[in-house]
């Protein structure tokens, strides 16, 4: 190393090539890999302080009403009730946007910022490999948001009970709709963020555009829950996706919406969100679809 | 088997634009120089080489593949270095090498000890942990060439490499790309539209004009042919080109009225010297030179149209 270390900056150094003859894992390893640093990137792991600000505090504020729920019914029992397992999404519903707007471009426009998207095309991947991989791995972040203060109430109720055991199990049933949810919660908003930041390589447009659409869509079905009067027009409060989700929430758990819940006068069958959560899933899919077929790599 | 080949390779833009016009050719592995004008079609092919963009019509193979058909095959032996910057500024070189390696294919092990070998050849290694965006120019360059090689490519397809570098950082880079092809064994397509650089460093040339195919032969079969003998006199350079010209020689006359003499063999020497003495012409200089290879590509009249199509492009 004496030599590298007397040479001036940008000297090359001539110690001989080595040709690679280890294994070459292919496409499906790619893709994983890309998925894991995918999911890095949502974290901010391995970018300095600044990168890890925004997902540490929107992940501690995401989870910190399950932590108190699971803090006062270990002290006051069943009796206060701030958030349960069907209406956590609907509650939070700004923090779970603030983690897609943050991340989101992230992971989509900055490769477009600076360009690098070609060096991922001109390797062992395809461009769905690439969207999908980007896309799972801000599903993954909001499904862990979403899971760790699911996991948290749960935890709460359980160890809050007098009898441990006997609530594990009256409680254990609930652990399917709590996965079921949170991933649906996760693909639906992971994909229209995703849509939306890859429209643009500027990142702090893209994270307007993602709360702009959100913003947008629930209040325009806020203003469509004051007008509804008719059969129909309640349907079209499904433009929040929100709704959407809040409402399989509500089906999946079999509850029902509180009294100040949006959801609560729409009484649209659990199947009608479902259909609208999937059809959003479809409209960000052929978002992206349409943007990585023409984008110029 | 050689080691690409376009047969009749045409690309048509959705715009209308043909940026390959029935293009075939086959090469043999080597340091191999594309050389054209800036919209020629260099870019346009080397994309249809990664199998980015699907030709309009015809065939092409890549190391015995067809990337139209097999593009992630062909892709995980081809190292690409694009012709624009290409690297994220909020990460560090080893980090981002090492990534790159691993979308290649390479277990993570692996690809951290080739992203520091590649980082050490184009001369990184001390800068490896900074983060890129306080990088040069040049650093970056580098930095796109060793993510080129880090998955050790039997075919590194290098657009305009050179791009934007000070004459410094020009010379090292194409020193650094003729090692890597000469010493590695890797075969090297290099674009450029500077045919000084293409001369320096590749063993084969393909020229390209408007998407058709110009040239393609060894650098050596033009060096011999572009001998030059240079002369130069104060007065009378008309008169000595005219008298040169009835005896047989190829003689073209510059701006400032310096005669350049194609050289087939020996003989100008003797002739230009009786001339000059015979006119009486005060002679500045005899020199042999080599004619520059973009003026043996130019075209001998290019039309007008094909002229502004390529002013634009």
């Amino acid at each position: 190393m004496a030599t590298a270390a007397q040479g001036a900056a940008g000297t090359i150094y001539d110690i001989g090539y080595q040709h690679y003859d280890g294994p070459r894992l292919g496409r499906p390893y790619a893709i994983r890999s890309l998925l894991l640093h995918g999911i890095g990137v949502v974290f901010g792991v391995g970018r300095g302080p600044r990168a890890r600000l925004v997902p540490i505090v929107l992940t501690i504020i995401a989870i910190l009403p399950a932590v108190i729920q699971a803090a006062v019914t270990a002290y006051a029992g069943e009796a206060v009730q701030l958030v349960g397992y069907a209406d956590y999404f609907v509650q939070l519903s700004v923090i779970y946007v603030l983690f897609c707007a943050a991340q989101a471009p992230e992971l989509v426009s900055a490769d477009q910022r600076s360009r690098s998207l070609v060096l991922y095309l001109a390797r062992a991947l395809r461009r769905d490999d690439y969207v999908l991989a980007k896309l799972f791995a801000l599903a993954v972040g909001v499904f862990a948001l979403a899971l760790g203060a699911q996991l948290v109430l749960f935890t709460g109720r359980v160890l809050g009970s007098l009898n441990a055991w006997e609530a594990l199990r009256y409680e254990a049933p609930q652990l399917a709709p709590i996965f079921g949810v949170s991933a649906l919660v996760s693909l639906v908003l992971a994909s229209l963020s995703v849509a939306i930041a890859s429209l643009t390589p500027r990142r702090a447009l893209a994270t307007a555009g993602i709360v702009g659409f959100f913003i947008l869509s629930s209040a325009m079905a806020g203003i469509l829950r004051e007008a509804i009067e008719g059969a129909w027009d309640r349907w079209l409060t499904l433009l929040n996706p929100f709704i959407a989700v809040g409402g399989v929430s509500n089906w999946i758990f079999e509850a029902e919406p509180g009294p100040n819940s949006p959801l609560a006068r729409l009484d649209l069958p659990g199947w009608a969100y479902a259909g609208a959560c999937l059809t959003y899933m479809a409209l960000a899919m052929g978002i992206l679809w349409v943007r990585y077929r023409r984008i110029d790599a | 088997m050689p080691l690409l080949r376009a047969d009749n390779l045409t690309k048509r833009y959705p715009g209308g634009v043909l940026a390959l016009d029935d293009f075939t050719l086959a090469l043999e592995p080597g340091l191999i120089g594309l050389v054209g004008a800036n919209g020629a079609g260099k870019s346009t092919f080397i994309k249809i080489l990664l199998g980015l963009l699907q030709p309009t019509a015809g065939s092409v193979s890549v190391l015995g593949l067809d990337p139209t058909s097999d593009p992630i095959a062909v892709r995980q032996r081809i190292g690409y270095l694009p012709e624009h910057d290409c690297l994220p500024s909020d990460q560090s070189a080893a980090d981002f090498i090492t990534h790159m390696a691993r979308i290649s294919g390479l277990p993570q092990n692996s690809a951290r000890e080739r992203a520091a070998e590649m980082l050490r050849h184009v001369g990184l290694y001390e800068e490896r942990y900074r983060l890129m965006d306080g990088y040069s120019t040049g650093m970056k360059q580098r930095v796109k060439l060793a993510q080129s090689l880090v998955h050790d490519p039997a075919l590194l397809l290098l657009d305009e490499p050179t791009n934007g570098l000070d004459p410094n950082g020009r010379d090292e880079m194409l020193d650094l790309i003729k090692r890597t092809g000469e010493e590695f064994g890797i075969s090297v397509v290099v674009s450029s539209h500077l045919l000084g650089e293409i001369e320096r460093v590749c063993g084969y040339l393909v020229s390209i004009d408007n998407g058709k195919l110009v040239h393609s032969a060894a650098i050596g079969s033009f060096t011999a042919e572009t001998a030059v003998l240079a002369v130069e006199v104060d007065e009378g350079a008309e008169a000595l080109a005219a008298r040169l010209t009835s005896a047989g020689l190829e003689v073209r006359m510059d701006a400032r009225g310096g005669l350049h003499i194609g050289m087939p063999d020996e003989r100008p020497y003797d002739l230009v010297r009786d001339m000059v003495a015979e006119l009486g012409l005060p002679l500045v200089r005899v020199q042999r030179t080599r004619q520059r290879l973009d003026e043996l590509f130019r075209a001998p009249e290019p039309t007008t149209a094909a002229t502004a199509a390529r002013e634009e492009g």
